[in-house]
């Protein structure tokens, strides 16, 4: 019988019996280890993502029993002007922060890329508004942005042109929203661009100069396409950072009627969903503006993963 | 040197011209409201603009700090700030070493669906997430602000890593000598893990003393709330003094700006690992 055993058991192998403890033993470490996280986020993640997705589907408010309504919510969204004017602005405040967050953001790093003196300094220089807090920063550009005293103003009528209305003008508004949100990530992404850069492999870049390769051919062939990888994971963080902003329209444009910027011109999905949600009452409603918004990042992020096998290359 | 974009000296002040005129667009706010906070609230609103004080107006942080009351929401936000970063590291460091050197049933997948929890966006558990702070008497609480927020799946992606990279034979002489996991944990590769807890700790400030949604939701008490709300409530009830408002949000802005400066390695390599990690 012991001979079975032996002959069975891999060469060298513990006898199984002593294996199987051992195994045990490592798994109750493990999961005694892991049992305050799972504990956690069963809790606070888990529960809350089923309940939340179970009140998209009622007429659900702040006191009182939620009743269920199908589908209607979602319908009833789609329907909505608001609705859509919150899609349009976070549309269009994330098209452009992703342009002026980046380009930006690739070009310095470029350059922070060369033996400059004192490249150190200016990364953290970079860096700085990144780490702001948001609502502090927001403020501040409120400040600067106002069209009476307001700093932004002043150097435009140096320059000869009328003041701007950023904050109290429909039509700017949402404009004051990009450029403190741009103005915030750039620093992130440049370090983001500045790492991907310095792991391009050097001679690759000498033997371009070795077939007379000029500086704009060696980028276009080189560094765009060894960057790629970098450039994809900055656009979709980006991406998926701008249609969840909510900091910077809440801090920059609430106002006592509770509009978010002029005529709602600053309202973008999750303000509008904390509106409806906390001040509107509607927890339903809320709910399923909620999974509407997580459903559009999941397509945006599902294509945006697909569209990189043409683009992307990966050595 | 090959491989370099500016090769000219011409070039090379050009950049050095654009890299200065760029860091001033990012720095020049901060100093601007810095100066701003030590304006009276006549000289901060005066028309053509003055960059600096005439006299410098200290007690404007006297003021701030008792009204709102912002004295009492900056120690709330330190107080807040202080417990979820610990319960980061703890967390984390149990967590990450758990799936980093230990086998057992259900590791990988566990691990990545933990990683897709960061796929869901915090907007989507704010209502039910509200409806059980009233079920369980946090509305109102710092503990609403800390408890449900010490887990982190960053954290554990981070410490994982990190100790992914530790060679197997340290824990294999530990446990021959009969050390039991936990103890190998704590006396081995926690204190191994100290550039990884450091990085995590510099984020996990961040995202506590930042944080907003959150607190704006669930605490409406003026002396329970956190400093982010401080200044927007600042700006509501004393818009007209810009002066002030400066003040507050200096106070907003400083402590992290000072974490940064002391902790700017941790910072800039963490994200700039993240970037890499993510190809």
């Amino acid at each position: 019988m012991s001979k079975q055993i032996q002959a069975t058991a891999a060469p060298g192998a513990m006898p199984r019996r002593a294996m199987g403890a051992k195994a045990l033993r490592e798994t109750i470490d493990a999961y005694s280890m892991l049992l305050p996280t799972i504990i956690g986020v069963g809790i606070f993640f888990a529960v809350p993502l089923l309940i939340s997705l179970y009140l998209s589907f009622t007429d659900a408010r702040l006191f009182g029993d939620p009743k269920f309504v199908g589908l209607n919510n979602y319908i009833r969204a789609l329907s909505d002007p608001i609705f859509w004017r919150a899609m349009g602005n976070t549309f269009v405040f994330s098209v452009a922060t992703l342009v002026l967050s980046t380009v930006p953001a690739l070009i310095l790093a470029l350059l922070l890329n060369e033996k400059l003196f004192g490249r150190s300094f200016f990364r953290v220089l970079y860096f700085i508004p990144v780490v702001a807090s948001v609502v502090g920063v927001s403020l501040l550009w409120r400040y600067l942005l106002n069209i009476d005293f307001g700093f932004v103003n002043y150097a435009i009528k140096l320059m000869g042109f009328e003041p701007i209305p950023w904050l109290t003008s429909p039509t700017w508004g949402l404009m004051s929203v990009i450029i403190v949100f741009s103005w915030k990530t750039i620093g992130y992404n440049m370090v983001i661009f500045l790492a991907g850069l310095q792991s391009v492999p050097r001679q690759l870049y000498e033997a371009a100069s070795l077939d007379g390769a000029s500086r704009w051919r060696q980028f276009t062939n080189i560094t765009l396409p060894m960057l790629s990888p970098t450039t994809f994971f900055v656009l979709v963080t980006t991406l998926i950072n701008c249609l969840q902003v909510f900091d910077v329209p809440i801090a920059l444009g609430l106002t006592r009627g509770n509009t978010v910027g002029p005529a709602d011109s600053m309202l973008t999905v999750v303000p509008l969903l904390w509106r409806e949600a906390f001040i509107g009452s509607r927890q339903g409603y809320a709910s399923t503006l909620a999974w509407i918004l997580f459903l559009i990042i999941m397509v945006i992020t599902v294509v945006q993963f697909r569209a990189s096998n043409r683009w992307v290359n990966y050595d | 040197m090959v491989g370099d974009i500016l090769r000219r000296p011409w070039e090379r002040a050009l950049a050095y011209v654009f890299l200065v005129v760029t860091s001033l667009i990012m720095v020049f706010p901060f100093i601007f409201m810095f100066a701003s906070s030590l304006k009276t609230s006549a000289e901060v609103v005066q028309v053509p603009p003055k960059l600096f004080p005439a006299v410098l107006q200290l007690g404007n942080y006297v003021e701030v700090l008792g009204i709102v009351p912002l004295g009492t929401q900056l120690l709330n936000t330190v107080i807040v700030t202080v417990f979820v970063v610990v319960g980061w590291v703890l967390t984390s460091v149990l967590a990450g070493y758990a799936f980093a050197r230990l086998t057992f049933p259900g590791r990988d997948t566990l691990f990545s669906i933990y990683l897709g929890t960061l796929m869901v966006p915090f907007a989507v558990l704010i209502v039910p997430m509200y409806r059980m702070m009233i079920w369980l008497s946090w509305v109102d609480t710092l503990t609403a602000l800390i408890v449900p927020w010490i887990f982190t799946a960053y954290g554990t992606f981070l410490l994982r890593q990190f100790f992914i990279s530790i060679p197997k034979d340290l824990e294999e002489a530990a446990l021959m000598d009969g050390a039991g996991r936990w103890s190998i944990l704590f006396r081995i590769f926690m204190p191994l893990a100290r550039p990884a807890m450091a990085t995590l700790a510099t984020f996990g400030f961040l995202y506590a003393w930042n944080s907003f949604l959150w607190p704006l939701i669930i605490i409406s008490s003026p002396e329970k709330k956190v400093i982010t709300q401080g200044v927007v409530d600042l700006q509501s009830l004393y818009a007209a003094r810009v002066d002030l408002i400066m003040a507050g949000s200096t106070l907003a802005v400083l402590p992290t700006l000072l974490i940064f400066l002391l902790a700017q390695r941790y910072f800039i390599e963490g994200v700039a690992t993240a970037g890499l990690a993510g190809r």
